[in-house]
């Protein structure tokens, strides 16, 4: 069943107008910078397919930066996007880009830095507020917006998983699902999970503890 | 969640109890959430209409055919959606561009009726229930099945909800969903410019229209001779059938006229 819940179809709280070209399109931004881990100070926004085609009279793109300031989809600061990144001297460039077919109609790559370190997420709005994050830093994702999510980046190592079970296991969380994907060059891989209960901030160190561990970030939305 | 409004209904009957809490007790065990809780996570409502604007204000000032109920709550759900296409806050219900029909009905119904905001909270938990099985069994959005899965699918939500506020019986309600859909079977989404702005407004309107013409239909006795269930089910076909220009993609319909294409190009061309 698609709908489990009354508040599936009483919500999102939302910015209007839009839930797939506002909502959405803002919720792919705001997940990209709690990925990126840090304010990013230079953003690339490239539009895909129907977000290309109507991003400006839907607000995609106040969305899309009001998610990269930090504002989730019911924050009514979305509105003022554009001057609070110029207030906050955040650089943004946007520009309407191809894909692929394979990429959902709803489709934005993000492109984020702050001089030092740079990524790039693409995301998709797949209705209602929903969305899948496609991709980051090139390794195939796809995870979404719900609650209890955490993301990491390490080497691929045997026992990297291991370590990331037991250390979920010493803060009591069960693991719901759990996927990987790989980049067998460059040695390093994806893992992303849902947990049964709220992940406390506090699991981000023990996981760093580890020495294949590269980021760990915790997406509660 | 229960699978069809039959089920819905039958439950309800068999069990005798209240819908609305029938519904509390179902949705408190899937989600493992207390009662209370979930009834405190509703209970901050309140119509968010502080000023109607532009088209709604005019629909306020005559009532020239309407009487001052149906006239105030399509005045407020234009403004609504009004709202919405300024990038007002506002809760998607069962969708962004129609969000305007649900309080709009809801608090009406509550002014017309002299009920409390417990007897409100109880009529949209109905009215969520209702939605999530339509969006089970058929479609919750313009993309996948035309208005009809968005507007539709709000007076459907709205006219159940207000025939149980009204004291409406297990029939009645199943009647009240039945004759909202089959209203507005088929109604296509043609987003002029691709913009939640028109037809979305109006038609929330019409959402309003829609909802109190089939609960006042249901509670005095009017029957549809197809089961609320079976039309979800035509709903459902008829979305799937509906072609790609006439599902939210802005190519089809009233979008796709001169006019249309107009406005369209004229609104691209200014925002370069």
């Amino acid at each position: 069943m698609k709908y489990t819940s009354i508040f599936d179809v009483i919500g999102h709280i939302m910015v209007g107008p839009s839930s797939s070209h506002t909502a959405g399109a803002c919720q792919i931004a705001y997940v990209s910078q709690i990925l990126f881990g840090k304010k990013p100070k230079f953003v690339k926004i490239g539009l895909h397919g129907s977000f290309a085609e109507t991003y400006k009279g839907h607000g995609t793109d106040i969305a899309i930066l009001g998610g990269l300031l930090g504002f989730s989809p019911e924050d009514e600061r979305i509105k003022n996007a554009f001057e609070i990144a110029k207030n906050e001297n955040l650089s943004y460039e946007f520009e309407l880009v191809d894909l692929g077919q394979e990429y959902h109609p709803n489709s934005v790559s993000i492109e984020m830095s702050d001089g030092i370190d740079k990524m790039i997420v693409i995301g998709s709005s797949i209705g209602g507020g929903n969305i899948i994050i496609k991709e980051v830093n090139g390794l195939e994702a796809g995870f979404g917006g719900e609650p209890n999510t955490l993301v990491i980046l390490n080497q691929d190592k045997i026992g990297a998983l291991v370590n990331i079970a037991n250390t979920l296991k010493s803060f009591n969380l069960n693991i719901g699902s759990m996927k990987i994907s790989r980049n067998l060059r460059k040695k390093i891989a994806l893992t992303w999970l849902e947990a049964d209960s709220i992940i406390p901030e506090e699991l981000i160190g023990a996981l760093n503890e580890h020495p294949e561990i590269i980021w760990v970030r915790i997406i509660n939305v | 969640m229960f699978e069809s409004i039959f089920q819905l209904l039958n439950e309800s009957k068999e069990q005798n109890i209240s819908l609305h809490e029938l519904i509390l007790k179902d949705e408190s065990e899937q989600s493992h959430t207390n009662q209370s809780l979930i009834k405190a996570l509703s209970s901050d409502i309140d119509l968010p209409i502080k000023e109607a604007s532009h088209q709604a204000k005019k629909m306020l000032s005559l009532g020239i055919f309407l009487n001052t109920n149906i006239k105030d709550a399509t005045a407020w759900a234009m403004a609504i959606g009004e709202y919405n296409s300024g990038m007002g806050l506002i809760v998607a219900c069962p969708t962004a561009g129609s969000s305007g029909v649900l309080p709009a009905v809801l608090f009406k119904a509550k002014e017309i009726l002299k009920k409390s905001d417990d007897d409100l909270l109880n009529a949209l938990i109905v009215a969520g229930e209702v939605g999530a099985i339509i969006g089970n069994q058929a479609m919750l959005s313009g993309s996948e099945g035309g208005c009809q899965a968005e507007i539709g699918v709000a007076s459907a939500m709205a006219a159940a909800a207000i025939t149980y506020m009204a004291g409406g019986d297990h029939d009645q309600i199943s009647h009240a969903i039945a004759l909202t859909l089959k209203n507005v079977l088929g109604l296509v989404c043609d987003p002029v410019a691709g913009l939640v702005i028109s037809p979305c407004i109006k038609r929330n309107a019409i959402g309003v229209v829609n909802a109190f013409l089939a609960a006042e239909m249901a509670l005095s006795g009017v029957t549809s001779i197809i089961p609320a269930d079976e039309i979800i089910g035509a709903m459902m076909k008829v979305g799937r059938k509906m072609a790609y220009e006439l599902k939210e993609t802005g190519k089809g319909g009233i979008a796709a006229t001169k006019t249309g294409k107009k406005i369209k190009k004229n609104l691209f061309a200014d925002n370069e």
